[in-house]
């Protein structure tokens, strides 16, 4: 097979690598959401006064999920909810709640860290000049607060959502259905497409790292957006 | 308790081994305008921030208006004390009861959970009859920051109408209205939709005054507030809280600027190692400061 045959194989293939990269995506974006209020809710129980038992018991929980889930591979935890926990859904026609919750459980992990790490940057006196104005803690943890530390971590949550694009390519380890039929992720597509032509093999998966790439730069350019627009608040 | 607006009673502050307060008490009547002075490690500031909650005092009680902001001490009532199982024990005919109480308070002998019934239901009844929860009391005790604490992610205007509205005290509109007009007080109109970072240290704790007027608060704590701005910057500072002052606000301010007390205060409360060592008239303590502390620190600083 030439390199152009080659090439020329790949365009033909062009729809199907197009639909997996957009579950590749979907897959991803489901799962930034969901890491990203799981990041939240568990940042901000850790960072929470322990002044009464409930707060105590939450956060031993938010410790030990974060420890759980930064301490086991991404890919065990995958197959481990897609075969026990939450094994109606791969018995449901469209499964891709699977890898969103399983990825997005995983990312709120280092989402939470993240956060707490900007929460921890932010100045004790705006806490403090938020309760001495009569405002309740949670009032101001989410009216000065958390936007402060959002803004200060942006980088660094924009570093965990491109860790977990390229993270998803994982997800061709189970089966994904949507309406009943077999789909595939990014890589999977590729692997899939290199066994049925293996002398195209090196092409697709070259292809398949090109996507992702894109896709990266993409989201680089995204935070160098966002970082210039919440700096331009300032001034 | 009696007509004062503010009052601490007993306040004891300990970091880990550190006391701050050695048993403070003091009381600010409406209207009144109190000046804080003392070296720094003495524990004026700590007081200051016991009295909106800031810092949760270890023992004594932080009255406003009447309302208990802190937990009952059990030990600033001989009544509840008496009703202790701790009394009823210890109780021999040879000792008065103000005796044994000033033993039980000396030496930390009341054990919350075994001093009976008829104790613990004084505890709650008192509990019950005075206590005001914090924000309640903060909403209307404004307070001046060192560092003004402006929030960097709001607008002035912002940062100025966040609490009122978010606490249903104003509309926007109104909440907006009354800001315009309070920076229009201080020509910083043209500041409103500006952020904290571009402001200068005096126009930051400027706003930082209006932004806690904009609460109605019946008195305002100030905590060092020109200590952390430019020596040109002093005195716009100095100059909008001496206006405050004419208008009638109660005032309870930690400063070292003796000219600002001179001119301001009704009262001078002067700190040393954690209690109140010397109180009286801007004259009194001035001019004639009577411990070895004051006369020290007065030398140094005049």
């Amino acid at each position: 097979m030439t390199f152009a045959e080659k090439i020329a194989k790949l365009w033909e293939l062009r729809g199907l690598f197009a639909e997996s990269l957009g579950y590749s995506l979907l897959i991803a974006f489901g799962a930034v959401i969901i890491g990203f209020i799981i990041g939240v809710i568990m940042s901000v129980i850790r960072i929470a006064p322990k002044t009464n038992p409930v707060i105590k018991a939450l956060d031993k929980l938010a410790v030990t999920y974060i420890t759980v889930i930064r301490g086991t591979p991404t890919l065990v935890q995958l197959l481990i909810l897609y075969n026990s926990v939450l094994v109606s859904f791969k018995r449901m026609p469209t499964n891709l709640l699977v890898p969103i919750i399983a990825f997005g459980i995983n990312s709120g992990a280092y989402m939470a860290e993240i956060i707490r790490s900007g929460i921890s940057a932010i100045d004790v006196g705006q806490m403090e000049a938020g309760r001495s104005l009569g405002l309740s803690w949670i009032t101001t943890m989410r009216k000065i607060i958390i936007p402060q530390a959002i803004k200060t971590v942006v980088p660094t949550i924009f570093n965990e959502i491109i860790i977990l694009v390229k993270e998803t390519s994982v997800v061709s380890y189970i089966v994904l259905k949507v309406n009943n039929e077999q789909k595939w992720d990014l890589l999977g597509m590729a692997e899939k497409q290199g066994l049925a032509t293996p002398a195209c093999y090196l092409v697709f998966l070259f292809f398949a790292a090109a996507l992702y790439l894109a896709v990266v730069m993409l989201l680089t350019a995204l935070q160098h957006f966002i970082e210039r627009r919440l700096k331009k608040n300032e001034r | 308790m009696n007509g004062d607006l503010v009052e601490i009673r007993g306040l004891y502050k300990y970091f880990g081994k550190l006391e701050v307060l050695k048993g403070v008490s003091c009381g600010i009547k409406k209207g009144e305008k109190v000046v804080v002075l003392g070296a720094s490690g003495s524990g004026k500031s700590t007081m200051l921030r016991c009295m909106n909650l800031l810092e949760k005092p270890t023992y004594g009680e932080v009255w406003f208006d009447n309302n208990l902001l802190t937990p009952v001490d059990p030990y600033l009532h001989p009544d509840i004390i008496k009703a202790s199982n701790t009394f009823r024990k210890l109780k021999t005919p040879d000792m008065s009861d103000a005796e044994l109480i000033a033993k039980i308070k000396k030496e930390d002998l009341l054990h919350e959970k075994h001093e009976g019934k008829e104790y613990s239901a004084l505890m709650k009844s008192f509990h019950k009859a005075h206590y005001l929860n914090e924000n309640l009391a903060r909403a209307k005790m404004g307070m001046v920051f060192q560092h003004f604490n402006l929030f960097n992610n709001l607008t002035v205007l912002q940062n100025m109408i966040l609490a009122p509205v978010e606490l249903k005290l104003k509309t926007k509109e109104a909440a907006t209205e009354q800001a315009m007009e309070l920076l229009g007080k201080i020509g910083l109109t043209d500041k409103a939709n500006s952020y904290p970072s571009t402001l200068s240290g005096g126009q930051k704790q400027r706003i930082a005054i209006v932004r806690s007027l904009c609460m109605d608060p019946e008195v305002m704590l100030f905590d060092e507030p020109t200590s952390a701005l430019d020596p040109e910057m002093v005195g716009e500072v100095l100059e909008l809280m001496k206006r405050l002052a004419d208008a009638g606000m109660t005032m309870i301010v930690v400063t070292h600027e003796i000219g600002f007390a001179r001119e301001v205060a009704d009262r001078v409360l002067f700190m040393a190692n954690g209690v109140i060592a010397e109180s009286g008239t801007p004259a009194e303590v001035f001019d004639d400061p009577k411990t070895p502390e004051a006369k020290q620190f007065l030398s140094s600083v005049l």
